[in-house]
């Protein structure tokens, strides 16, 4: 059985209905909808589509490591995930953001007897471990200055703020 | 709206340039000097009025404008998300990058836990770092020095910074923990002799350690004033006592997961093990991840001929002698190996099991050089084997290897003088008929670095006559056949259409057989990153503002 996604720009995706569960929509959109296409209004055609190819290849991956909430965290990224993730920076955020709007909703998975475990695996892995551990991996020993070139950001501090940023600088260097 | 906001800045550019002609009158009233010394007083002030006035303006629009990135769409906690995967010192220096980042890290106190006190030694950073983290857990990195007290106190008391901790590393005197309440403490790091400084009258109640990582000296684990019973981790690091005594400990603890024990490098030889240690190896089936480094070779030899890893257990061992090449296959012994990767220049072999993993490093067999394959015995299984640096093994080394559907390796063209192809003992017929299930070839061709010229080779012709061969024995085309040619690519070019005509793809692009290493679990790690010692903040935007006053004194 198939459940038809609208997203914002208006493109339609037959997607099979345990896998649009999985990237877990709004219990009562899916209960409500009947027949009736789906809305998806917080992402695109090209960043669902996206999302679609990682839980189709992921659909069938083991539980994720216990996560105890450390830095010990690895930033580690699997080859395929990789190249999966080497996308413009516009579509890389699109894709954190759309895989957290996503993932917002746990409950869906308990009440639509999707094992728990994979649709978490699935959309935890796109939000929280690849595009961030990407981001992550972006700034990782970079100054300030690297930081604002990479991303394109101007320093927008008023001088009261440049000057605490100096302090804490001078303190930080300190040894 | 956008507009208003650029239709606003818009006409405070034209405003500013309409003051202009007033701020610099043609004519200029001759005062006297005293008038003039007041008039200037007043100018200074009103410079920096504008000035301040301006820089704020600039701050606004400049925010303005990085909320229209692409960056932008991330909002603080998914910012304070990536951040929580980077070190203390990327938090910091995010923090300086724009307010809206020194927004998502300031308000996040879990980016602020890791109080790494040998790394920022300075009070006032440690004060702000507090502050940040408000009252969550610590993970903290103490300085290597003897008395505590004296570097803290009396800005911070050192006692309720080591109650508070979740984590502790560093640690030169457990005695310093006498009297504390130790009850979140998860992880510890004792630093070189600190367990042999413990007063032997002191008992710590650790009901929640669960990593630990110590020097062993003369101390027996059981004589330990912590509690230790419920590890998950244990690192050791091996200074006179003997493994054996380390080892005999182990059947207390039932709960490790994690076991590192690191000797000295060219530390004596170890006295053989007894047989009580024998069987605790045997028995302690819950280990994930057992690393061995710098073994002794008695030990080794010992270890390996008696511990039957489990199918969980993943293996490391760096370097490792072994006495025999057999020794290895006899380790394996129970457990299928689905996939080799090797690299016999650096000795080392990656065994992946599926469900574990051997890796073994820097390998070295007392009798015969290690070349070729390890012992085929127990790899009756494999599916997969990746050889990162040549020569390639022949087809006589493969033929148990029947269930092979993967081969990747590398090879070299062959030595000036040499008329045979580099591949003609490996892309046989022999090949062809001991492993009919082969479906992918990747075979990288590398330059050899001694010497800059080479006599043409016939690997094209041995491959395509491989390919041919398999089509006359099986009367199918071959599946898939991947080339990386850095050397001269065109060569195989000029025959693409023939072999693509015998394959199902034919490939000619760069791979890297290293990257291909199945991947080993890390080991816990117990002292926080360094931060990179490194960057200066840039100069600021606008000259501050008291360096203006200060040109004119």
């Amino acid at each position: 059985m198939s459940i038809t996604i609208v997203t914002s720009d208006n493109e339609q995706f037959c997607v099979e209905k345990l896998v649009a569960q999985r990237i877990a929509l709004i219990e009562d959109m899916v209960e409500n909808a009947g027949d009736r296409p789906i809305p998806l209004p917080n992402v695109t055609a090209s960043v669902l589509r996206k999302i679609l190819e990682y839980c189709e290849h992921h659909k069938n991956d083991p539980l994720p490591p216990y996560d105890d909430g450390s830095r010990s965290r690895t930033t580690h990224i699997s080859e395929w995930d990789q190249k999966f993730i080497t996308v413009d920076q516009e579509m890389l955020f699109e894709i954190i953001l759309a895989a957290n709007y996503l993932e917002m909703k746990p409950l869906l998975y308990v009440r639509l007897n999707v094992p728990r475990v994979q649709c978490l695996t699935a959309c935890n892995a796109v939000a929280g471990d690849i595009g961030c551990k990407t981001v992550a991996n972006m700034i990782k020993g970079k100054s300030p200055e690297e930081i604002r070139k990479l991303f394109n950001i101007v320093n927008n501090f008023t001088p009261e703020e440049e000057a605490q940023i100096r302090k804490e600088a001078e303190w930080a260097e300190d040894r | 709206m956008d507009d208003e906001r650029i239709k606003a800045a818009k006409q405070l550019q034209h405003y500013l340039e309409s003051l202009l002609p007033s701020l610099t009158p043609d004519t200029r009233l001759i005062h006297s000097s005293s008038r003039q010394f007041h008039a200037r007083y007043e100018m200074d002030g009103a410079i920096i009025g504008v000035e301040g006035a301006v820089q704020q303006v600039l701050a606004a629009l400049r925010r303005e404008r990085n909320a229209m990135l692409p960056v932008s769409y991330l909002p603080a906690e998914i910012l304070a998300k990536v951040l929580s995967y980077g070190t203390l010192a990327d938090t910091l220096s995010a923090s300086w990058v724009s307010r809206a980042w020194r927004v998502a890290a300031i308000n996040t106190p879990s980016l602020w836990t890791c109080l790494d006190l040998e790394a920022y030694p300075n009070n006032n950073f440690r004060a702000l770092q507090l502050d940040r983290c408000g009252a969550l857990p610590l993970e903290l990195n103490l300085p290597i020095v003897k008395d505590l007290r004296s570097v803290l106190q009396p800005q911070t008391p050192y006692k309720g910074l080591l109650s508070r901790s979740y984590s502790i590393s560093n640690l030169l005197n457990l005695g310093v923990l006498e009297g504390i309440d130790a009850s979140r403490l998860q992880s510890l790091h004792l630093f070189s002799d600190a367990a042999d400084l413990m007063p032997s009258r002191i008992s710590v109640a650790t009901p929640a350690l669960r990593h630990l990582c110590m020097d062993m000296r003369s101390c027996e684990l059981n004589h330990m004033a912590i509690s230790i019973n419920l590890l998950h981790t244990l690192h050791l690091y091996i200074r006179s006592a003997k493994a054996d005594v380390v080892l005999k400990r182990l059947s207390g603890l039932p709960r490790l997961q994690e076991l590192l024990v690191q000797w000295p490098p060219d530390g004596p030889d170890e006295e053989p093990m007894d047989i009580i240690s024998r069987d605790i190896l045997t028995e302690h089936n819950g280990l994930q991840r057992i690393y061995l480094i710098e073994p002794p070779k008695d030990f080794l030899s010992r270890f390996l001929a008696h511990f039957r890893p489990a199918s969980h257990t993943n293996l490391y061992i760096a370097p490792c002698y072994l006495i025999s090449n057999g020794i290895l296959a006899h380790l394996r012994h129970q457990i299928a190996t689905h996939t080799l990767w090797m690299d016999p220049h650096l000795c080392s072999f990656t065994f992946d099991h599926g469900t574990s993993v051997t890796k073994i490093m820097d390998t070295h067999v007392e009798s015969t050089s290690f070349r070729g394959l390890p012992d085929p015995v127990g790899l009756g299984n494999l599916t997969s084997i990746i050889i990162n640096s040549g020569p390639p093994p022949t087809s006589r080394d493969l033929r148990i290897l029947t269930k092979l559907t993967k081969f990747s390796f590398t090879f070299e063209p062959a030595p000036l003088g040499v008329q045979q192809s580099p591949l003609a003992d490996t892309l046989n017929e022999e090949l062809v008929k001991s492993c009919p299930h082969l479906q992918e070839l990747a075979l990288v061709l590398r330059k050899p670095l001694s010497t800059n010229f080479f006599v043409k080779d016939q690997a094209l012709e041995t491959v395509l006559s491989f390919l041919e061969a398999w089509l006359l024995e099986y009367e199918v085309v071959f599946g898939t056949v991947r080339i990386s040619d850095r050397v001269k690519p065109q060569r195989w070019s000029s025959q693409l259409d023939v072999l693509s005509s015998i394959t199902w793809l034919f490939e000619l692009r760069d791979i890297d057989l290293a990257s291909q290493a199945p991947e080993f679990p890390v080991p816990r790690r117990f002292v926080p990153q360094r931060p990179p010692l490194r960057w200066r903040l840039p100069a600021p935007m606008l000259a501050p503002l008291d360096n203006f006053v200060n040109l004119d004194r």
